[in-house]
């Protein structure tokens, strides 16, 4: 709080970006955790939350006759421009959201005051949620070839690594502890994904310590052990995910990448995935153009084809390809690295394990995707996402490119992922929102030293309890495209490749299509349902009415729905199902009868109110410790469907619809 | 040769399993292919021939390419190409099968493959110089059709098969007309609750449409009834009720090709939308003349505002030019790097043009619905551009010609009627005309579907559908130039009395019907029931509020006075015109008095801006119900993918192919449902159990 100079400015004008629509004129509050703007518009009022966390960038622009500008840039894509008329009052904010906007300690995050009032159990059965043991016991694990070690117990071998970690039976620890020093920040070749019907695996490490000419017998014989591990194959695959000339330069620190000589039968493949910092430049590439206030045609395709982005999701997409192909087709099993082995690995190996098994093609399997590969082997989360205050250069959208390759596979693959587009990108909103405790620090030692899963609420959690809006609609099980592996086509098509609208503009609402698809198909969903419910209870009502004689029937002449009202009259029959109970879902809909068709049609406000976190508990979810600063509009204010307000994440991401 | 007959099937014995056995009796059947045979043979893949085709050679072959491969028989005839797989059940209700049809005309490039050498360019009169193991045949329409064929003695027929389409289309690039086809009973279009399409050759038809515009200033004028005005124009058109048709024709011979203004649709507030050709310059109108033509335009309104037409709009050239760009680009061996894909996308201009359509067919709704007004496209020739910007207009402002009866009917009356010179424009007469201005078109409108799903009642398919029909040579709806041509030949229909009966009893016709000469909204001719289903969009939501936007003035009483103000429209603005025609004094005011306002380059505005204070495409103010003002900023102009990419190989596996079916089948399953126990009887059946036979192309 001591950071805030000024709680609030009036009159200050949001500028709408993409159009020459008048400005909005309203009030800017600044809070411990959200940055908020409510509309003066007397019957909106509409607001605008975001939180400190989320912002990226603050700029100040030079003061003009109407005032002084200020751009407010969030990670999650949105925009804010406003203009204070005040210069002082522009500086204080500015300086106290420089401030705010850099948390320097993990505390000061919104994650541990956030209270969405859970009780104990309730939140530690929300982190049991996912649990890492349960999946590699799905994928057939331990079984003769691997098992658990303890080698890591205590974080004694890797401190990046989880202490649960796979590997080959015939691996001692003495290999593995040799092998980890024969690699990068000890980061040992460890097991990521198993396939139960070739045996094949997929094994993730950092790069060796080989230099030029360097050698360790240990870090052999744990190739030799993974290899083995699948009796099928005489060979195995190394894949190196950089680009040959990065990993050449990398000898020269005595780092580098496997001698095919001194390693027997490795077949050595570079992937040529760019670092993390052209990734980061390519994405501000492409974000200047989703900024350009008009774009034709040719400021939009040569932008982004310069940005190189979408060549970047294809590398990705190809690597992964390249190995579900070696596990599911050849049979063979896969070494992956890059340098670290926590991000371009997290990237390939993840991609190949989602085209390989449908599993994580669900909305649990997903979660559960994450969790393996990114969060437990120590994705450095916190650097990566500017968590904290902290090096800019180890900023980079990481785990959005996975995202996004996640995305554009659901394009080819409509039919195949049982979760939809909105689900990805509230993913993508709180890996930056640090709402929730999962994707904070860097790896699961800190957090364990931190005590997350006590201090803070899992998204996992969260996500499973609104799940009904993160239905696919199209997703069928039986479908051809939802069994097996996929297999994206890797011929040079770069036109496969599209422009991820939904999540870099989605806050442009005029960018997105008037009316969505996936979302009527969802409400249409819904209404089947409901009205299978309907149905059910009909039938068991016509069944009573048959055994009681018609005169004591008042609503005889019944309309279908006239019949239906003269149902619920518990005049009728006294069956223990007239208490009413199962048609309590049914009078939203009677009123809307009439009109055939329309009803079918989701209108925001139908989508607002079958979200039981959209429409009731704002509040509740809040958790915030000041009330009086946090709901400005003396809290009665819905908030309305383009607000990033916070304490209700998912409306700042509900612009798909 | 042998000449299919009117009406006659052709049939081909049916073919089993590719067992070698079979094989020696079938090129035994080749000999006997010479011979006329009479029709009455029986079962499998026959061929229904239109009247006056004639098949040319005939060869097995194999469907490839797609996801399974597909035995079948690949034909030549002297109007197409088509594929028929084997054991293909002749629907009764469909003549001609759309999937694998190719008509010549539509034939962009056609190749041989021999072994992994380089594959033959066939050109018109070109010699085959191999037999060849697999023909590719890339249609115009973004089709591929890839048809390979085995050995065991049948390699003369792949060869004879190959020569006979290089013959075919040679002897067809000499223009040719086709004749279309009369049935007794003329297919409703579209189901039996569905109104036929209006065609618009007579009065009444005209006279119904008017009132269902409810246009009450306006008459229908018979003065074109002999095409002695013109010849590209109907023969009916509405014109002011105030006018007599001598005044009419007195002002039309003072436009370009006989074109003067006649109302295009009129808007329920008030304000007419009129089309026009371009004042025909040497002429020398008298005072009279000029007091009829001013008349004429005006409209009876104090308010006109001039469109220049072709401003800011790509020319015909531009158009032909980037549809060959795209259609390179999108063949499956187009020599584009792979990262440069967007930049050369980019570089084919089609979807810059694409925008800047849906950019003033934008404006152009603005200036109709926020002002009571008499708006005149005017284009020199009157015929191309002005078609497209008057039917986009209606399709953003009119709730009702989003459906798929209002849609068509707009078609009918400002493409087919207008006279939009289908034939030249497509590449029928092999002329140097070309310019796909109506695909242009039809693209503008996928925009739209994009933009706006549930605000149309045709899906994707039915945008597929249409685009796909323009060169197939069944029905006289596309394949002329002018209205006169159309007449002239229906004309000599009618002396026929050829009666075409499909080979299923038909139900008697109803009373007597004339016969009606077909036209491509017959759709049950080349569709069968379950894929003219789909070209219902399951998304649709119809507006109820029966009052669209209407104009802030109300209409005054119409005063024959001399107009208030008269605007052009040009750069996006509107620019004050001291007069309306160029001839008084012998100075062209269009020509000379217009001081452009250039345009704000780099703005977004348009002139929904200046008129509503919204931003074009969205704004937090509600736009005046039942008006869609499209967007038009680069990332919102997408690649019509289902349709240019067909050809693609790698996106027909099962790629973007399952995305619309699969969410077909999921909707009408999803909807079956609703229906079953809401137990609401729809208007239309969207649910029908599927058929088995239906012959779904793989990549709609």
């Amino acid at each position: 709080m001591e950071h805030i100079r000024t709680p609030k400015v009036e009159n200050v004008r949001l500028m709408d970006r993409t159009s020459s629509k008048k400005p909005v004129l309203g009030t800017l509050y600044l809070t411990a955790t959200h940055v908020i703007f409510v509309e003066n518009e007397p019957e909106t009022r509409k607001e605008t939350w975001i939180l400190h966390s989320e912002i990226s960038s603050i700029e100040k622009q030079a003061t003009t006759a109407g005032g002084c500008p200020l751009l407010i840039r969030c990670k999650n894509f949105q925009v804010l421009h406003l203009v204070v008329p005040q210069e002082r009052d522009c500086q204080d904010v500015y300086i106290s959201l420089l401030r705010l906007a850099r948390p320097v300690k993990y505390e000061e995050l919104f994650c541990f005051s956030f209270n969405p009032k859970l009780d104990k159990e309730e939140r530690e059965q929300g982190w049991r949620l996912v649990d890492l043991r349960e999946e590699y016991k799905r994928m057939g694990i331990p079984n003769s070839c691997w098992h658990l070690s303890d080698v890591n117990r205590d974080y004694r071998v890797c401190d990046s690594y989880p202490t649960d970690v796979y590997v080959p039976r015939s691996a001692t620890a003495h290999i593995i502890v040799g092998s980890s020093k024969f690699r990068s920040r000890r980061r040992f070749p460890a097991l990521s994904y198993y396939c139960k019907d070739t045996n094949a695996s997929i094994c993730r490490s950092s790069q060796p310590l080989s230099g030029f000419s360097a050698r360790c017998l240990e870090d052999e014989q744990m190739l030799q052990a993974i290899r083995r591990a699948n009796p099928g194959s005489d060979f195995m695959y190394v894949v190196d995910t950089r680009p040959k000339l990065n990993a050449m330069a990398n000898r020269a620190a005595g780092k580098g990448y496997e001698n095919e000589d001194n390693y027997a039968n490795i077949k050595f493949q570079f992937i040529g995935i760019e670092n993390i910092h052209v990734m980061r430049s390519s994405l501000q590439k492409m974000l200047e153009v989703c900024e350009l206030r008009s774009p034709s045609m040719s400021d939009f395709l040569w932008g982004l084809e310069n940005s190189g982005w979408l060549r970047h999701i294809k590398a990705i997409l190809d690597a992964g390809v390249f190995i579900a192909k070696a596990v599911a087709e050849e049979g063979t099993s896969v070494l992956v690295h890059c340098s670290d082995g926590w991000d371009r690995t997290a990237q390939v190996c993840s991609v190949a394990s989602l085209l390989l098994d449908p599993h994580y093609r669900t909305l649990k399997g997903f979660m559960v995707l994450i969790e393996k590969d990114w969060i437990s082997f120590g994705h450095k989360f916190n650097h990566r996402y500017g968590h904290l205050d902290g090096d800019p250069k180890e900023i980079s959208p990481v785990i959005d490119q996975f995202l996004e390759c996640v995305w554009q596979l659901m394009e080819q693959f409509p039919c195949a992922f049982e979760f939809n587009e909105r689900f990805l990108v509230h993913i993508q909103h709180h890996i930056y929102s640090c709402q929730f405790g999962t994707f904070l620090c860097n790896n699961q030692k800190e957090r364990q030293e931190l005590r997350i899963p006590e201090r803070t609420h899992s998204l996992w959690a969260h996500l499973w309890k609104n799940r009904a809006d993160y239905l696919n609609p199209l997703f069928r099980a039986d479908h051809s495209q939802a069994q097996g592996t996929l297999r994206p086509p890797t011929s040079p098509c770069n036109f496969m490749y599209k422009f991820w609208s939904g999540m870099y503009n989605r806050f442009e609402k005029g960018m997105q299509p008037r009316q969505s698809v996936t979302d009527y198909l969802m409400a249409v969903k819904e209404e089947t349902q409901q009205l299978e419910e309907e149905l059910q209870v009909l039938e068991e009502r016509l069944e009573k009415i048959h055994k009681i004689p018609l005169s004591h029937m008042p609503g005889k002449r019944d309309s279908k729905h006239s019949g239906l009202s003269a149902l619920t009259t518990p005049t009728v029959v006294n069956t223990p199902q007239d208490s009413g109970g199962h048609l309590k879902p049914l009078p939203s809909r009677s009123p809307s009868q009439g009109d055939d068709d329309s009803a079918l049609i989701l209108t925001q406000e139908n989508l607002k109110s079958s979200d039981p976190d959209l429409s009731t508990n704002s509040d509740q979810e809040s958790g915030v410790e000041d009330l009086s600063c946090r709901s400005p509009s003396g809290g009665e204010c819905l908030p309305s469907e383009d607000s990033g307000k916070d304490p209700d994440p998912d409306e700042a991401v509900f612009l798909t619809a | 040769m042998w000449w299919g007959g009117r009406g006659r099937s052709f049939n081909i014995p049916p073919q089993k399993e590719p067992e070698m056995g079979h094989l020696r009796p079938k090129s035994m059947q080749v000999s006997r292919m010479e011979e006329p045979r009479s029709p009455q043979t029986s079962s499998c893949p026959a061929l229904r021939c239109l009247p006056g085709e004639k098949i040319l050679a005939w060869a097995p072959g194999v469907r490839r390419g797609l996801e399974p491969e597909l035995p079948g028989t690949l034909m030549c005839t002297n109007l197409r190409v088509l594929f028929c797989p084997q054991g293909w059940q002749v629907r009764q209700d469909s003549v001609l099968n759309s999937d694998y049809d190719f008509s010549l005309s539509n034939i962009g490039r056609l190749e041989a493959v021999n072994g992994p050498g380089r594959p033959q360019i066939l050109r018109p009169g070109s010699l085959l110089k191999f037999i060849p193991d697999e023909i590719l045949i890339h249609g115009r329409d973004f089709r591929l059709l890839r048809v390979g064929f085995g050995d065991g003695g049948l390699e003369p027929l792949a060869f004879r098969v190959a020569m006979a389409i290089v013959q075919a289309r040679k002897q067809n690039s000499q223009a040719q007309h086709y004749e279309g086809m009369i049935l007794s009973k003329a297919y409703c279009g579209l189901g039996s609750n569905e109104p036929p399409v209006p065609l618009l050759e007579t009065p009444e038809d005209w006279e119904a449409e008017r009132r269902r515009h409810g246009a009450r200033g306006w008459r229908v004028s018979t003065v074109n009834e002999r095409f002695d005005v013109s010849t590209s124009l109907p023969q009916y058109f509405w014109v002011p009720r105030r006018t007599l048709d001598s005044e009419v024709r007195k002002a039309f011979s003072h436009f370009h090709q006989g074109r003067g203004p006649r109302l295009s649709w009129h808007h329920p507030g008030g304000s007419d939308l009129l089309r026009s050709g371009g004042f025909y310059e040497a002429s020398d109108p008298n005072r009279e003349d000029i007091r009829a033509v001013e008349l004429l335009l005006q409209a009876g309104h104090s308010d006109i505002v001039l469109v220049d037409t072709v401003d800011e709009l790509p020319t015909l050239a531009d158009i032909q030019l980037a549809h060959l760009r795209l259609r390179a680009l999108c063949l499956p061996d187009a020599a584009v790097a792979e990262e440069k894909w967007l930049s050369a996308l980019e570089g084919t201009r089609w979807l810059d043009h694409v925008r800047s359509c849906l950019r003033k067919a934008s404006d152009i709704s603005v200036l109709v619905t926020s002002r009571v007004r008499s708006v005149v496209l005017q284009e020199q020739g009157d015929r191309d551009l002005n078609s497209l910007l008057s039917s986009l207009v209606q399709l953003l402002s009119d709730p009702g010609a989003r459906t798929l009866h209002g849609f068509q009917t707009i078609v009918q009356r400002e493409w087919v009627a207008s006279g939009h010179p289908f034939l030249t424009r497509l590449g029928g007469s092999g002329g140097s005309e070309e310019a796909p201005v109506f695909l242009l078109f039809l693209d503008c409108l996928w925009q739209l579907l994009h933009q706006f799903p549930s605000e149309f009642e045709f899906s994707e398919f039915f945008l597929l559908a249409l685009h796909d029909s323009v060169r197939v040579p069944d029905t006289p709806t596309f394949l002329r130039d002018t209205p006169w041509e159309r007449r002239k030949q229906n004309g000599q229909f009618s002396s026929y009395t050829q009666v075409y009966t499909p080979g299923s009893p038909q139900a008697p016709p109803v009373g007597d019907l004339v016969p009606r000469p077909l036209t491509v909204w017959d759709w049950g001719l080349r569709y069968s029931h379950q894929q003219i289903l789909q070209f219902y969009n399951p998304c649709y939501e119809p507006h109820h509020c029966s009052d669209i936007c209407s104009p802030r003035e109300q209409p005054t009483s119409v005063t024959p006075g001399p107009p208030r103000s008269i605007f052009l429209f040009s750069r996006g603005t509107l620019t004050p015109l001291n007069q309306l025609c160029p001839w008084r004094d012998g100075f062209s005011s269009l020509m000379s008095s217009s001081r452009w306002l250039p345009r704000h380059n780099a703005s977004s505005d348009s002139l929904a801006d200046q008129e509503w204070g919204l931003p074009p495409h969205w704004g937090a103010s509600p736009l005046p119900p039942g008006l869609l003002l499209p967007g038009f900023l680069g990332p919102q102009i997408r690649l019509w993918r289902r349709c240019y990419l067909r050809g693609r190989p790698e996106v027909q596996r099962g790629l973007s192919a399952p995305t619309i079916s699969g969410l077909l089948d999921e909707l009408a399953l999803l909807q079956g449902l609703l229906r079953t126990w809401a137990s609401r009887p729809s208007s239309r059946d969207h649910m029908k159990t599927k058929d088995p036979d239906t012959p779904l192309s793989p990549s709609r």
